[in-house]
């Protein structure tokens, strides 16, 4: 992921010159560069999340067409976090089944159909496809130019039985910077 | 032996030699006194700018591990940015677990570094490396190596302050040293005007005040003793003296002055009417029979004779001083006037009328002094002491031959 630090640091420029940017993850040099970061980005904001007993084993559902989700669900750096990868339709993802719901192109009504279901479990909610942040996801997934970021819906967050690390707030483009 | 050339320098004044102890002692004073606060300061100053680096380390440790496991530098320079924005920190460095720089930061006022790493080194501020930790699993390490800014501002302001002491308390001491001159050279200043009077014009009656300084007071105490024994002295040697010169010029016998006095006051009557002008009468006298009562009577009745013949031309002189006994039973008296003729008359007169008439010497004794007088005029019978007595004595014989004839 260094590989590429001239283009990076020139992303990095532009960030310093306009803030709030919200910052993130910079790109591989890949097909699809997003692939590879997003597995990246679901493993490390899992890692930051505490779901209410401590579940060993966690399942991540990844509901409707994704874009930049393969590597994901092909189990990529989230399973040696123990979190296992399904596929799952939109009506079909339940907050019994699903510990994390990784929502992937979809329209926003069906995404808040989504985030609504899993409003009263202990879900992590993702969303690939809603840079406003209008699905009432917890974290909504900003694909840019040079880099992956994210942005938290606070309100979401709050109301989540999952908690996720303050320090993590701070990294994001959506807390009150 | 050749002696050294010594060359005599103005002993210094007494306030500057109290300035001088001062001062020296003053500046050793606050030298000390701020050299050691300084080197306290750093030392309490270092073990703190080392805490602030640890602690700044572990901070850092803990925030900026999120920022490492999302790869999100521009995040962790953000925190950095924000935690490290005292100047007791010079740079920190963040690698990550493969041993790569994840983030340098520097400070943006680069002191001059090799002075400060060196400064750093000698107060013994080594960085400080954390580990950073997410899940039991060391991911990266946190490097923060502590700025000498506050020590730099520490031992500016030392020294700002040490000089600023240093130079109130110089004043402080000048003032001090006046003070005190004024109270210790005063007095001293009185003594020496004291003795100048005293030597120079003699004057014993003054004294010191005691000035309320114990050594000064006890040493007026003994110069005003050491006054009064010289005013007593004095007194006793002028006594003396006095004493003395009456008696080298007067006659023991009758009290009366000698020849040598005679002139000098008929002199002095001479100098004086020839200038003011008037009359100078000189009467010179002579007892008839005094080798004859000397012989038949004694020398004791002769010297009550003298006495006699003294008190008798004391009792008609103007003044008793202007009578002399010039030796023997030879008596001078002079007198000044302005009218020569009646006052040889009266006088003679006078003289003789005392004289005539026999005198009780003892009880066995009556006896006939009589005395012949002359007497000369100045400037009438002659213009100097010599022809003055000539023409007295001469007059004077006269009348004795004349007397014994008759």
């Amino acid at each position: 992921m260094l590989t590429n630090a001239p283009t990076w640091l020139i992303a990095l420029a532009l960030a310093a010159e306009s803030q709030p940017v919200p910052v993130g993850m910079p790109l591989d040099n890949d097909a699809d560069p997003y692939r590879a970061v997003v597995a990246r980005m679901v493993r490390a904001i899992v890692q930051y999340s505490r779901w209410p007993g401590n579940p060993r084993h966690l399942r991540a559902c990844v509901v409707g067409p994704t874009d930049h989700a393969d590597d994901l669900l092909k189990g990529r750096e989230v399973a040696e976090i123990g979190v296992e990868v399904v596929g799952r339709s939109p009506d079909r993802a339940t907050p019994a089944e699903c510990q994390i719901v990784y929502i992937g192109r979809l329209g926003i009504n069906e995404q808040r159909k989504v985030t609504a279901r899993m409003q009263d479990g202990a879900v992590l909610t993702i969303a690939e496809n809603d840079p406003a942040c209008r699905s009432r996801a917890m974290i909504c997934l900003l694909f840019e130019a040079q880099t992956l970021s994210f942005r938290l819906n606070i309100d979401a967050v709050s109301r989540s039985q999952v908690r996720i690390d303050p320090r993590v707030l701070r990294l994001s483009g959506g807390d009150s910077r | 032996m050749i002696g050294r050339p010594v060359r005599k320098q103005p002993a210094p004044a007494l306030r500057e030699l109290l300035a001088r102890g001062h001062l020296q002692l003053v500046l050793l004073a606050v030298i000390l006194a701020s050299f050691s606060l300084l080197i306290s300061g750093l030392f309490a100053l270092r073990a703190y700018a080392q805490q602030n680096v640890a602690l700044l380390a572990q901070t850092l440790s803990y925030t900026v591990e999120p920022a490492l496991v999302f790869d999100d530098r521009e995040a962790a320079r953000q925190m950095l940015g924000r935690l490290a924005s005292n100047d007791n920190i010079a740079w920190v460095e963040i690698r990550d677990g493969a041993g790569q720089t994840f983030l340098r930061w520097h400070r943006e006022v680069a002191d001059p570094s090799d002075l400060g790493a060196v400064t750093a080194q000698w107060l013994g501020l080594a960085p400080v490396e954390r580990q950073i930790v997410f899940r039991g699993k060391v991911i990266g390490t946190v490097r923060v190596a502590g700025g000498l800014g506050a020590i730099y501002r520490y031992t500016l302001a030392s020294l700002v302050i040490a000089s600023a002491c240093l130079g109130i308390t110089v004043i402080a001491t000048r003032l001090l040293a006046r003070r005190l001159e004024e109270a210790v050279a005063a007095p001293l200043d009185r003594i020496v005007e004291i003795a100048d009077d005293v030597i120079h014009r003699r004057h014993l009656s003054r004294r010191l005040e005691p000035p309320g300084i114990a050594e000064i007071d006890h040493f007026a105490k003994d110069f005003n003793l050491l006054l009064t024994e010289f005013e007593r002295w004095q007194e006793t040697l002028s006594t003396e003296n006095a004493e003395l010169s009456r008696r080298v010029d007067r006659d023991p016998l009758t009290g009366l002055g000698n020849r040598g006095r005679f002139e000098k006051y008929l002199t002095a009557a001479i100098s004086k009417v020839a200038t003011n002008g008037g009359q100078v009468v000189v009467f010179y006298c002579d007892c008839n029979s005094f080798k004859q009562i000397n012989d038949t009577h004694g020398h004791d009745i002769g010297d009550l004779t003298l006495c006699h013949v003294a008190d008798t031309l004391r009792s008609v002189a103007q003044d008793p001083d202007s009578v002399f006994r010039l030796g023997g039973d030879e008596f001078a008296m002079v007198c000044e006037t302005s009218n020569a003729a009646a006052l040889v008359a009266r006088t003679r007169g006078a003289l003789i009328g005392a004289t005539s008439a026999p005198v009780t010497v003892t009880q066995e004794a009556r006896l006939h002094i009589g005395i012949s007088v002359g007497h000369a005029i100045f400037p009438d019978d002659g213009q100097t002491l010599q022809q003055l007595m000539r023409v007295a004595d001469s007059r004077m014989y006269r009348q004795k031959r004349g007397e014994i004839a008759s």
